[in-house]
């Protein structure tokens, strides 16, 4: 069996290359630093079986990292062939990690990915010069569309360690590209998007533009059409096999009613995260989100972030758990501050409880609070991140350098896998703790003191929010029902409406809902759920993102503190206005 | 001198960067290493565009205070040609 390391700069293609052989599915982003994990996968050619280890994206051996000592230490202490790939258009600097790997003295062949982009801007590579001045076999590649993989493997498979001790990376670019040096089509496009009078309002309009696809008519039939599709492939086979089974009443509400209906509610906003997913994976790829970074940074600094935020905060309108993560590509100070910030970001989970109050008490005049409630989430988000970088130690985050890959055309492969990873994560985790919480949920409103109940006020769902509902007295919102609806958005924020409905009855929710509020404290209660702790799959990726429990259980503290500051105002608002 | 006393189109020699180790590792790991050729390709208030080692690099106002370099020349491009070898470190 034969061993490959592949080895090379982050956003060199390495991950393409993979992808390629083993038919894995790894996230490849243009956003330098997405890919933070080593990966195996194997592949067979022939008769030969390959073995393939992807070691995380490097500039340099020797920078003292974590990912550096990792690679290090894996290709000093494995047998195998390292594949350094190289983007073409970065040469210089790509050499530099390959003399670095030339002196560990393993078999080493270099793969030159992009190179049909490059010949195509009119720049020449001098291959025999190259495999000279390095002492190793250099073959070109174009791992999008899998052109010279076979050469490569070939040339892997025969690989010897370089003749040559060393060599000065600068001085072997020079002699190796030939070409013009002026303004290529990214420069140009660049002198144009970089204006911030065009680049930011640019960047805004292709992020509206983004959720107006994933959550408006679009996205909105998406999810009527999936919802109903969910009925019939799930939900209604789950019915009849409790039926065929003679399962007991209860057993059997608990499964279709609680279990089945909690997880279906949540997978039922699927296409709409996948379209947000899919237009973040075009920004992403084609080199646009690190200019709209570049372009946010002096503005995001005024709030204690860096322009690598953008990216989580963009992230955070599709879903909390995500952006999260999405957060790993900022600084670790950012980061920290972001773990509080981004839960205040709407995310269409929340959406059904504006929609359906807005329904009950501004009918026709939908727009205008809808949209507040998603800028005020952004608002709050920010204020938060600048009152906490104020009070936390250490300095701004460092000046912001960034690489600015070239511009390039999505491929549509990539952008399938990217987006597929990426829905893959959030299905997984949000439906094993949807799941979870969806049975404590119907268990809450199914059992009481005195076992199962008829009505839903003996629950202890109802006792429970009728003692938490002297904590909302001041915000107006004092009962039972919103107490109860608030204590089960925790767990997840789309069964607030639906606990509205279980405890409406069989009462149509706007007529339920308006005995139970009135317009200002319906409005202090939109703001409250919009926010008040992070739901509980945003604390379990907190936790596990920043290591620490007692920074989940501090977003949650932050969270309720922030949520009843903003609710009350609201409120008091409210009344002068209304 | 630094970077940001350049302006759009001119070249400029890396000579020393900040004295944080970390930081100037993360600044080489980009391509802007002592010695390295680059080229402004981008210039504004808030920041500019920066080729080095073959790779555009996006840097701030505030980075751009924190790289000292040697002028080389106006008309990069044509120079580049001109004197090639002369200028290998």
């Amino acid at each position: 069996m034969q061993r490959i390391f592949l080895c090379g700069n982050p956003n060199s293609g390495k991950s393409t290359l993979f992808n390629r052989l083993c038919g894995a599915h790894r996230r490849t982003g243009n956003f330098a630093g997405v890919t933070v994990d080593t990966g195996e996968g194997r592949f067979t050619r022939g008769e030969t079986r390959f073995a393939v280890v992807d070691l995380p994206g490097l500039y340099s051996l020797g920078s003292g990292g974590t990912d550096e000592r990792v690679a290090a230490d894996t290709l000093l202490q494995n047998e195998g062939v390292i594949v350094n790939v190289i983007d073409a258009a970065a040469l210089e600097r790509g050499l530099r990690l390959t003399a670095e790997l030339a002196a560990l003295g393993r078999p080493m062949v270099l793969a030159l990915n992009m190179a049909d982009e490059l010949e195509k801007r009119g720049v020449t590579l001098d291959i025999p010069a190259l495999e000279g001045l390095t002492g190793m076999r250099a073959v070109k590649l174009s791992a999008k569309s899998g052109a010279g993989i076979d050469t490569l493997l070939d040339a892997a498979e025969s690989a010897a360690p370089p003749r040559v001790r060393g060599f000065d990376a600068a001085a072997v670019a020079k002699e190796v590209v030939t070409a013009r040096r002026g303004d290529s089509l990214s420069d140009k496009i660049d002198r144009v998007l970089l204006r911030p009078y065009i680049g930011l309002p640019l960047a805004f309009l292709l992020i509206a533009a983004s959720l107006a696809l994933a959550f408006g008519s679009v996205g909105s039939r998406l999810k009527l059409g999936f919802d109903a599709l969910l009925g019939t492939v799930v939900k209604a086979p789950l019915d009849g096999l409790c039926e065929v089974l003679s399962l007991s009443d209860y057993l059997h509400s608990f499964l279709v009613d609680g279990a089945a209906a909690g997880v279906l509610g949540v997978l039922g906003f699927l296409p709409q995260i996948a379209l947000l997913f899919f237009c973040l994976s075009v920004f992403e790829d084609s080199g646009l989100a690190a200019r709209m970074a570049f372009l946010c940074d002096s503005l995001l600094r005024r709030f204690g972030l860096s322009g690598r935020a953008f990216f989580p905060l963009c992230v955070g309108f599709g879903c909390t758990v995500p952006a999260v993560m999405a957060a790993r590509i900022t600084e670790p100070r950012s980061r920290r501050i972001l773990f509080f910030c981004l839960p205040f970001i709407s995310c269409p989970a929340r959406a059904p409880v504006y929609a359906l109050l807005i329904a009950a008490f501004f009918p026709g005049h939908g727009t205008l609070p809808m949209l507040a409630m998603y800028v005020a989430g952004l608002a709050v988000s920010l204020l938060a991140a600048a009152a906490l970088a104020r009070t936390s130690d250490g300095g701004a985050p460092p000046p912001f350098v960034m690489e600015l890959p070239p511009y390039r055309l999505p491929a549509p492969r990539t952008l399938f896998l990217s987006v597929w990873d990426k829905c893959r994560g959030f299905t997984v985790k949000a439906g094993t703790l949807i799941f979870l919480a969806s049975a404590a949920v119907w268990l809450l409103q199914n059992l009481g003191p005195r076992g199962f109940v008829s009505s839903v006020e003996e629950s202890f769902l109802y006792l429970l929010g009728s003692a938490a509902a002297k904590f909302f007295l001041p915000l107006g919102f004092g009962n039972a029902t919103a107490a109860s609806a608030l204590l089960l958005g925790f767990f997840a924020k789309e069964t607030i409406v639906s606990t509205f409905g279980v405890l409406a009855g069989g009462q149509p929710l706007e007529v339920a809902v308006r005995a139970v509020f009135t317009p200002q404290s319906a409005l202090a209660f939109m703001v409250f759920s919009l926010l008040y702790t992070p739901c509980a799959a945003t604390v379990a990726v907190i936790g596990r993102e920043s290591g620490s429990r007692r920074t989940a259980a501090a977003a949650v503290l932050f969270g309720l503190a922030v949520a009843y500051a903003f609710a009350w105002l609201t409120k008091c608002a409210a009344e002068l206005l209304l | 001198m630094r970077i940001s006393d350049m302006k759009r189109g001119e070249g400029g020699r890396v000579a020393a960067l900040p004295a944080d180790a970390a930081r100037s590792r993360f600044l080489c790991s980009l391509g802007l290493v002592p010695g390295t050729e680059i080229e402004v390709v981008f210039r504004a208030r808030f920041g500019a565009v920066v080729r080095a080692s073959g790779v555009r690099v996006a840097m701030s106002r505030a980075a751009l205070d924190e790289v000292e370099v040697r002028s080389i020349a106006k008309d990069f491009s044509v120079r580049q040609s001109q004197f090639g070898q002369k200028y290998a470190v």
